[in-house]
């Protein structure tokens, strides 16, 4: 009896190491998973940061270049994330435009066009013009104000970097998102 | 025979821990890495929609400039004159299965409502870290594919003659940190057209 009851806590204490071993890398993996899990999460609050920013900046802000763009920079909290993000922005200059002229032909009767195809087509021409004969066409046509009729596009690139919350700052700049767009004053 | 049933039930015990512990984890390994490629994938699919929204803006802004002009070609998309006056009490009529239409001027108003004839001009700013570039196939930026009339219709407020038109743009992006290819993503935005009578 006494034999068999040792030899019964070695095979434990063989058994508790062999286990012990075992779940090391096992807890170690876990701890991977986590970790990870939480990046996944930090990240999906981030990029939806970066996409009511983004919305924010083509939907509802006013076209301001100065006001939109934020150089430096900016650090707020978003449920389990830490985030920090910046907003570029460059004017873009428009090149010579490109629009359709119509030749007059006269009116039909109750709106159906009943041109021929043919000398329709050959009624409509391509035209370039530069922006600011048109937009002089189109202040002088319409009688606008000219300082109120500007016809401005920019880039605008809304970078946001991230970590989860309660992580090192080296966590920073790992996956930074990026997004770009164009906005124009309208 | 007790003895020998012990240790008949240690091997299959033993095996199925492992079984168990390694579906466990091949199912957890699965998992975080399909939440990986799906994140990567929306975050791809985000920067191509954000481009096609930058040439919605585009064609909002040419129409808002040209507006006389992207009527006219609306008009000649649905076959309707553009010269049609409508007021008076001048309705625009309905059955147009005799009407010429044509695509000519709709055509010439989108030839440059893409970013070939005004590049994206940011994708390099912020410094190299936050540098973006083109690939062959993928380069950053929107084409305006389309600017067709759904509907039109008189209107009861002021006789004119009014045109809900929808414009598509097709955005792409490259970014090679998320994926080996790009991603294209169209957006369609529905607007009203009327002719002004000056």
């Amino acid at each position: 009896m006494k034999k068999l009851r040792g030899v019964t806590f070695v095979e434990i204490m063989i058994g508790v190491l062999i286990l012990g071993m075992a779940l090391l890398p096992i807890i170690k993996m876990l701890g991977g998973f986590s970790s990870g899990t939480k990046a996944d999460r930090s990240e999906a609050e981030a990029l939806q940061f970066a996409c009511d920013l983004m919305d924010n900046i083509l939907m509802k802000m006013d076209y301001d270049p100065g006001a939109i763009a934020s150089p430096a920079w900016q650090i707020v909290e978003r449920g389990h994330t830490d985030i920090r993000y910046q907003i570029l922005v460059r004017p873009v200059a428009w090149p010579a435009i490109i629009k359709p002229v119509i030749r007059y032909h006269p009116t039909c009767a109750d709106g159906v066009e009943k041109t021929p195809l043919a000398k329709l087509e050959s009624d409509i021409l391509s035209e370039t013009r530069d922006l600011a004969t048109i937009d002089k066409e189109t202040v002088d046509r319409l009688g606008l104000d000219a300082s109120q009729n500007n016809f401005d596009l920019c880039d605008v690139k809304v970078i946001v970097d991230w970590k989860p919350k309660g992580t090192a700052d080296t966590e920073f700049m790992k996956h930074p998102i990026i997004l770009i767009s164009r906005k124009a004053r309208l | 025979m007790k003895t020998a049933q012990r240790k008949g039930i240690a091997i299959p015990l033993v095996l199925m821990f492992v079984f168990v512990v390694a579906v466990y984890f091949f199912s957890m390994v699965f998992t975080r890495t399909e939440t990986r490629r799906q994140g990567l994938s929306n975050l791809n699919q985000r920067q191509a929609y954000y481009m096609a929204m930058g040439g919605i803006q585009h064609a909002l802004l040419k129409i808002r400039l040209l507006h006389r002009e992207a009527y006219d070609a609306g008009s000649l998309v649905r076959g309707i004159c553009p010269f049609f006056n409508p007021y008076g009490n001048n309705l625009v009529a309905t059955d147009l299965s005799a009407g010429t239409k044509t695509l000519k001027a709709r055509n010439i108003f989108m030839t440059d409502l893409n970013s070939g004839q005004l590049p994206i001009a940011i994708l390099n700013d912020g410094g190299p870290d936050f540098s973006m570039s083109n690939d062959d196939e993928f380069v950053w930026g929107y084409n305006v594919t389309g600017l067709e009339v759904s509907t039109y219709y008189t209107s009861a407020d002021d006789g004119s003659v009014r045109q809900v038109a929808k414009v598509t743009a097709l955005g792409s992006s490259y970014d090679p940190r998320v994926s080996k290819t790009g991603k294209r993503e169209t957006v369609t935005k529905s607007i009203e057209l009327h002719r002004r009578i000056q």
